[in-house]
């Protein structure tokens, strides 16, 4: 991709010519283009069908079973506490970036989840610690964070996702919003998370795909993928976040309906703020489990 | 005689008093004529308030929508019953009927229920305006008994609210053939306006509080597209845009401000006196150019 999509005026023109971002929006994208020999970033999918009882509450033996089943295979090794040993050590003063948006909030069952695993690897119970609002003063001085919080369509960046979590981490979070939140990758930048996200994890239990009115969010728009996604790069992540949204809108209204031009956070992210990779042909989508509906 | 005089100046006075008021009715007002009970439903605690600087604290993420037009505050109450889920109503002051309007107009996705100078329900989710204000009534899952709330609030919501006002006169120079109707969105910012097409991350139409600006679908038997129309304070900044735009996303039509893009379709532009105005997302060339020729015509007319 060219370093054109980084200068100071990106347009709708830039976005049509470029390869990369159609890839990003598109939701007919298929498998990974070229195994190259280069190394490509991981994203690891599971879903499981039990994941959710009829009252669309979490199991929590299932969700994890499936945390256990994501990390080990994002990590490469069998044993899940020892997976989560590589990537926390017991020193480490731990923070679960969560989210708590009132409409679709980080499930208890997934936070208590991670809690278990971080216990496991020898983190103290008093070394932990979670927060969202006021994870720029709670959170900041963490020297590991896990970054986690459900998929969902979001009116100015176009998607919440991994990248998106962190706003929280600097003390006017409203001023990101103007713009299609297009500087969202600065706040991975900055001091207080640079360099400490161990894991993100995205969460596609239930996520939302459209949303009208002031509050985003109709029941409506949220089906059950029971899928949890775990990466060690937020980009790439969310460039996998986006292409599932971007398919279940299709799906659901029957023809192609872009968040296309909104989320090119992710691109910036990628591209100006050297956060992750959004290019398609460098992530390898990796699924587990259930696989009926899996819609990438 | 004296005596008559005077009784024709007291009433002309009381009248004139009682029409200022009309026009000044504020968010106290109309939250005073709302019922707290109707048909079983209870509202929750008294009207929480909210303005520019605490509304993100009551929508997080959305009220950027709100503050790009001239909101000013907004009410905010839920009312329960029984089982049933809450159906939370959100009335915003936003300073003027155009900027109601605004807020309105950019996500009409669902049908017209005859609430309010404008609405739109969709799937639990009653959205109209009035007057100066934006009024929202969400029920978060959708029943035969909260759908029937829901637009019985609106109504009742629709009563309290005295003022009237004008849509934005810029939507009067909207070409009628080929106009989908409920398609039509007015703007201030350039935030809005790439939300409904995006156009660049800079600023290039040079788009602030004293423009105005609509975006509205045609669709023809030459062709399909949008149109985009933005009132400027002067015909120096009118054409200040139409270079910016022109240089941003058409440059290598300069001279005849018309091109088709990558994706294969067409955008031409024009300024005229106080006015930039253009064809996006078109289908066809000979769509795009009659939409110019026809905006042309119609402006052709028009003092500033």
């Amino acid at each position: 991709m060219s370093d054109e999509l980084v200068k100071s005026k990106l347009t709708r023109r830039d976005f049509i010519r470029h390869a990369a971002y159609a890839a990003l929006a598109t939701s007919a994208y298929g498998e990974v283009l070229d195994s190259g020999e280069e190394k490509k970033v991981k994203v690891v999918l599971v879903r499981d069908e039990d994941a959710l009882d009829k009252n669309r509450n979490p199991n929590p033996k299932v969700i994890q079973s499936m945390l256990d089943k994501a990390v080990s295979e994002l990590v490469g090794i069998d044993d899940p506490v020892e997976a989560w040993r590589r990537l926390v050590k017991p020193k480490d003063l731990v923070g679960i970036k969560t989210n708590v948006w009132s409409y679709l909030p980080t499930p208890r069952e997934v936070e208590d989840a991670i809690r278990r695993r971080l216990k496991d690897a020898g983190v103290r119970e008093d070394r932990i610690l979670m927060d969202d609002r006021g994870a720029y003063q709670t959170l900041a001085n963490c020297t590991a964070l896990i970054n986690v919080r459900p998929l969902r369509t979001h009116y100015w960046s176009g998607i919440g996702g991994c990248i998106k979590n962190y706003i929280m981490f600097v003390p006017d979070p409203w001023r990101y919003h103007p713009d299609t939140c297009a500087p969202l990758g600065h706040v991975w930048t900055l001091p207080s998370v640079k360099g400490k996200t161990r894991l993100n994890i995205l969460v596609v239990l239930t996520p939302l795909f459209h949303g009208v009115g002031p509050h985003h969010f109709s029941p409506k728009y949220t089906w059950d993928y029971k899928g949890l996604m775990v990466s060690f790069d937020p980009v790439a992540i969310d460039a996998i976040g986006v292409r599932l949204l971007l398919a279940k809108r299709r799906e659901f209204f029957g023809a192609e309906k872009p968040l296309v031009y909104s989320t090119h956070h992710i691109i910036y992210a990628d591209k100006k703020y050297k956060v992750g990779t959004s290019d398609p042909s460098k992530i390898q989508l990796i699924k587990l489990g259930w696989l009926e509906g899996v819609l990438i | 005689m004296k005596g008559w005089i005077m009784w024709i100046i007291y009433s002309i006075a009381v009248c004139a008093i009682m029409a200022s008021f009309s026009y000044s009715e504020t968010l106290h007002d109309i939250a005073k004529r709302i019922p707290t009970e109707f048909d079983g439903w209870r509202a929750e605690g008294d009207w929480r308030h909210y303005d520019r600087n605490t509304l993100f604290q009551h929508i997080d993420g959305g009220a950027e929508l709100y503050l790009a037009y001239r909101f000013k505050g907004a009410f905010v109450r839920r009312y329960l019953k029984g089982g049933e889920m809450g159906i939370t109503v959100d009335i915003y002051d936003m300073s003027s009927p155009e900027d109601a309007f605004g807020v309105f107009s950019v996500e009409c996705y669902g049908d017209e229920v005859g609430i309010g100078q404008g609405s739109d329900y969709i799937e639990g989710l009653l959205r109209f305006w009035k007057g100066r204000f934006f009024v929202s009534i969400l029920t978060r899952l959708e029943t035969d008994e909260s759908k029937a709330a829901v637009l019985k609030l609106g109504r009742l919501i629709d009563r309290a609210i005295s003022d009237r006002g004008e849509p934005p006169k810029i939507l009067s120079l909207l070409p009628v053939n080929g106009l989908k109707r409920r398609s039509v969105r007015f703007f201030r910012k350039h935030s809005i306006l790439n939300r409904i097409y995006f156009i660049a991350d800079k600023n290039v139409l040079r788009l602030g509080d004293e423009t105005e600006g609509v975006v509205a679908e045609y669709e023809r038997k030459d062709g399909k597209g949008l149109l985009l129309i933005v009132r400027y304070s002067s015909a120096k900044d009118a054409k200040a845009a139409l270079n910016g735009f022109i240089n941003a996303l058409i440059p290598e039509a300069k001279r005849t401000k018309i091109a088709r893009l990558e994706d294969g379709r067409w955008i031409a532009v024009e300024a005229v006196g106080q006015f930039l105005f253009a064809a996006l997302d078109a289908t066809k060339r000979g769509f795009a150019h009659n939409l110019i020729e026809t905006m042309r015509g119609i402006l052709r007319g028009v003092k500033g």
